[in-house]
């Protein structure tokens, strides 16, 4: 099947008051193909609307039926969220690279599922930007979050370029060592 | 008892006899002159920072005086070391919770941390744990993890942030480069 015929086939309707979530007007069957997975209802996360757009899988429309592209869906995620570009570049390169990635659980993360097969979460990946600084006690719970669930914990640092640098962490505890 | 003399933000042991058996203890402080001892028989005084100095003294295994010859108390000892390195507390947690679990910990500073730590000693094994330490409720720019991973070695890319809780709780969160 041509990239045409797709673009054709996914339609999304972007209203404001119910962002992050977006509806599949048309198509849902070829959403599943873009995203690699399938989601449980007829809504998909902007983000993931951002990627069917960006790679010209689909097109959008607003409450009033009015044409929304790329940018203009990127603008008005940005106005709810202020990490909503850097975590569109995190599961652009993650995707890109032929993972698999759900928006959430939590803000600013991201779930990687093992393979196409099997649902498993393999990796929680949380976004975090060069100069919005956080709590480490957040990191820390986090952390804990992850490692309760058998998630591995990884964070997606984007700096002022744009460059994301991924951390994998874990717990270490220090061994009582005998001399 | 071994002695130290304190000389500004540092304790020296002059005699080296002491010298000697302070660093046997485990690679304590650094002998003048002699950036990488290869064994213990070096000849020279050895110079103990404040952190270690603390630490040898609470454990009753060093005595340090002044100048004029007084014997400095550990309680003033530790205040001392606040009024000079801002962060002592919480350097000194984590630096005496990973010494009394046998870990030999020594300066990151030529790593860009706070602590370098070995499991065996320096020289005696390859990759060494470079440990910065924080405050758990402080906030950081996500850039200075970027920094600490790639401050040390140019391959060297996994290190440990140490977060000290109020009630001196401490966890380490060990980071590692990865491409997921």
């Amino acid at each position: 099947m041509g990239k045409e015929d797709v673009e054709e086939a996914i339609v999304l309707r972007i209203e404001r008051s119910k962002l992050p979530r977006v509806n599949v007007v048309d198509g849902l069957d070829r959403v599943q193909r873009v995203l690699s997975y399938t989601p449980t209802s007829s809504e998909i996360h902007v983000i993931e609307a951002l990627y069917i757009l960006y790679t010209g899988h689909g097109r959008a429309v607003d409450e009033e039926d009015k044409n929304m592209g790329f940018k203009e869906v990127m603008e008005a995620y940005s106005s709810l969220n202020p990490y909503a570009w850097v975590e569109f570049e995190v599961y652009y390169d993650l995707r890109r690279r032929g993972r698999i990635a759900l928006p959430g659980p939590r803000q600013h993360t991201f779930l990687l599922r093992k393979s196409k097969k099997d649902p498993k979460y393999t990796k929680y990946v949380l976004v975090l930007e060069e100069s919005r600084r956080v709590s480490l006690d957040q990191l820390n719970k986090f952390v804990e979050e992850a490692l309760h669930n058998n998630w591995e914990p990884v964070i997606a640092i984007v700096d002022r370029y744009g460059d994301i640098t991924y951390y994998s962490i874990t717990l270490f505890r220090p061994r009582q060592l005998t001399r | 008892m071994l002695e130290g003399i304190l000389l500004g933000i540092r304790v020296v042991v002059f005699d080296t006899t002491q010298a000697r058996n302070i660093y046997k203890l485990g690679y304590y402080g650094k002998p003048l002159g002699i950036p990488k001892p290869k064994d213990t028989e070096f000849n020279a005084p050895l110079e103990l920072g404040l952190i270690e100095a603390v630490y040898l003294v609470e454990n009753k295994l060093l005595d340090v005086y002044s100048t004029k010859g007084e014997k400095i108390d550990l309680e003033y000892l530790k205040k001392y070391a606040l009024s000079v390195i801002p962060r002592f507390s919480e350097l000194y947690l984590v630096y005496r919770d990973l010494r009394n679990r046998g870990y030999i910990v020594r300066s990151g500073l030529k790593y860009g941390s706070d602590f370098v730590v070995y499991e065996k000693g320096p020289g005696l094994e390859h990759a060494p744990y470079l440990v910065h330490v924080v405050k758990a409720y402080d906030q950081i720019d996500p850039l200075d993890i970027v920094r600490a991973g790639r401050l040390g070695h140019s391959v060297r890319k996994d290190f440990i942030l140490a977060l000290v809780y109020p009630g001196n709780k401490i966890s380490y969160l060990l980071f590692e480069w990865s491409k997921p």
